[in-house]
């Protein structure tokens, strides 16, 4: 009897272990996957012994806040310099000590992706999206170094996490990291405006959108009121930048392999399915994708694989959904296949009739 | 016979499904892989991992006297922010030779030049090039003094004087 109820109880155990491992296995292949990421980045930025020109340039700026002089170069987003001058206000000036911040942005970006993405497509779904961003190479290139895109990513991404939501304090968050988006790297707030059109017009309710607008706007224009007086002006680029083609370059469909991989052919695939468009959390992503690959494509001299780094999400977001689409797809094709199978029939039974009528000379009486 | 090839064609998209995930894990690897390939300041003439550059930019200028203006031909923020000296990168068509960089920098009041020579290169500017190549570093000795030199894992780094016109 003791045996029994010793073994029942041992299977009883497995059982739970099973339905864990069964609800859970892919968050904790998450988590040891960001392990192995974190140590991964840790590997490489302990080698780094020189910060990058661009790098230098947020220290500069850094210090300049930190202690009170003229900024170095006033065009560059303010938020780096500002948490590196936190940070130095702290522990003294010492770039050794940020050399790892923007990839904590990163891997932040990525923890938001896969929480958004979990909650509204399931945690297989979230988790390849979630591992191709993170491994795709200019991301974890750039985010060695002391520059923006991380954090940019980061703000973006968590914009976009609440606004999917549809609690009101979510999207006056929202607008707060809007602003912030804008702060950290300046061309990527239109990112942030679009996916914030989209879940607006998504949303049917003004009251929302009413919201981030009133959180957003105040944080912007303390934004760039700050900047504006400590450098005594406000710019968001050089002007050699800010010139516009309207005949947009191919640089990025050029090179979408090289930066995105293969994973980038199944992007049309995902465009094509009537599927994609029938689920509406997909359209702030595809929105996120388009108007992101228009605008870096219209600029007229600069172009480079790390501005793609922040629309990365949404392309593999539409890779692994142009997998999905073909896997649950199947019984369409399969009656595809049966429909066409039918009217081919029918077809060739008229041919033969018509042939039939014809020999008769009877065509047309029937 | 159909009803066969229906049966096996209503299997084809789990095979189309397959075949997709095998490219997105083997060409995201293959790309991660290759990026550096791409991606010039990770490559193999980036010197984001010399462990002598930044000592070697401090040692280099320290002899040169504060608030002096360093001339400088590559890496101008890192230069700036190590040396603690202000920098100036002489290129959009001002200085296209070695005569007009002398004018330049005296009309400038800058004394000090700070050449980067890597991988063959005194520079990355193309109309700085004749003047900051090996032959053209030969020929700046007759208007500058060379300070100093000292070499790095990625780079030698030139310290000269201009020579005061009496």
């Amino acid at each position: 009897m003791a045996l029994e109820n010793h073994n029942n109880l041992r299977r009883n155990e497995n059982k739970n272990i099973l339905s864990f491992l069964k609800s859970y296995g892919i968050d904790i292949a998450f988590v040891i996957f960001c392990i192995f990421l974190a140590l991964y980045y840790t590997d490489f930025i302990s080698v780094l012994r020189v910060p990058s020109h661009d790098g230098t340039v947020y220290l500069m700026n850094a210090h300049d806040w930190l202690n009170n002089e003229p900024l170095d170069e006033i065009y560059r987003p303010p938020l780096i310099s500002w948490i590196i001058a936190g940070i130095w206000s702290i522990t003294g000036e010492n770039w050794l000590l940020v050399k790892g911040l923007q990839a904590m942005f990163t891997i932040g970006a990525g923890v938001v992706l896969y929480i958004l993405l979990r909650k509204y497509k399931g945690n297989v779904f979230a988790f390849g999206v979630t591992a191709l961003t993170m491994i795709n190479g200019p991301v974890f290139l750039f985010s060695t170094q002391i520059l923006t895109e991380g954090l940019a990513l980061f703000f973006l991404v968590l914009s976009m996490y609440f606004l999917k939501s549809r609690k009101e304090k979510y999207w006056f968050l929202a607008g707060i990291t809007i602003a912030l988006t804008f702060a950290s790297r300046y061309p990527v707030f239109l990112q942030a405006i679009a996916i914030f059109a989209v879940e607006s017009i998504l949303s049917r309710k003004p009251k929302l959108a009413l919201r981030t607008i009133s959180s957003g706007v105040p944080a912007l224009i303390l934004i760039a009121l700050v900047v504006y007086l400590k450098a005594g002006t406000f710019t968001t680029a050089l002007s050699k930048d800010t010139t516009i083609d309207p005949f947009l370059s191919p640089y990025y469909l050029v090179n979408s392999i090289n930066i995105w991989g293969l994973p980038f052919l199944l992007v049309p695939i995902a465009l094509i399915y009537r599927r994609t468009y029938d689920d509406k959390f997909n359209y702030s992503f595809i929105v996120w994708f388009v108007v992101s690959l228009l605008f870096w494509s219209a600029s007229s001299s600069n172009w480079q694989f790390r501005f793609a780094i922040q629309y990365t999400p949404a392309v593999y977001f539409l890779s692994i959904l142009a997998i999905e689409n073909i896997v649950k797809s199947g019984i369409s094709i399969n009656s595809t296949i049966v429909s066409y199978h039918g009217a081919i029939r029918s077809r060739l039974r008229r041919i033969k009739r018509i042939s039939k009528y014809e020999l008769f000379g009877d065509f047309g009486n029937e | 016979m159909t009803r066969l090839i229906i049966a096996k064609l209503k299997k084809i998209h789990y095979w189309i499904a397959g075949a997709a995930i095998t490219m997105v894990l083997v060409g995201a690897v293959y790309a991660h892989a290759q990026s550096k390939n791409h991606l010039g300041a990770f490559g193999d003439t980036a010197n984001i991992n010399d462990d002598l550059y930044i000592q070697a930019v401090k040692n280099l200028t320290k002899s040169v006297p504060k608030n002096e203006t360093l001339v400088v031909t590559a890496n101008s923020a890192v230069i700036k922010y190590f040396s603690d000296h202000p920098v100036k990168v002489p290129w959009r068509g001002k200085v296209t030779s070695e005569k007009t960089l002398l004018t330049w920098m005296s009309n400038l009041g800058y004394k000090y030049l700070v050449v980067v020579y890597t991988h063959g290169k005194g520079t990355s500017i193309t109309e700085l090039r004749p003047i900051f190549s090996n032959k053209g570093l030969r020929a700046l000795s007759a208007d500058f003094q060379k300070l100093g030199e000292t070499r790095t894992e990625s780079a030698k780094l030139l310290l000269y004087k201009k020579i005061e016109q009496l």
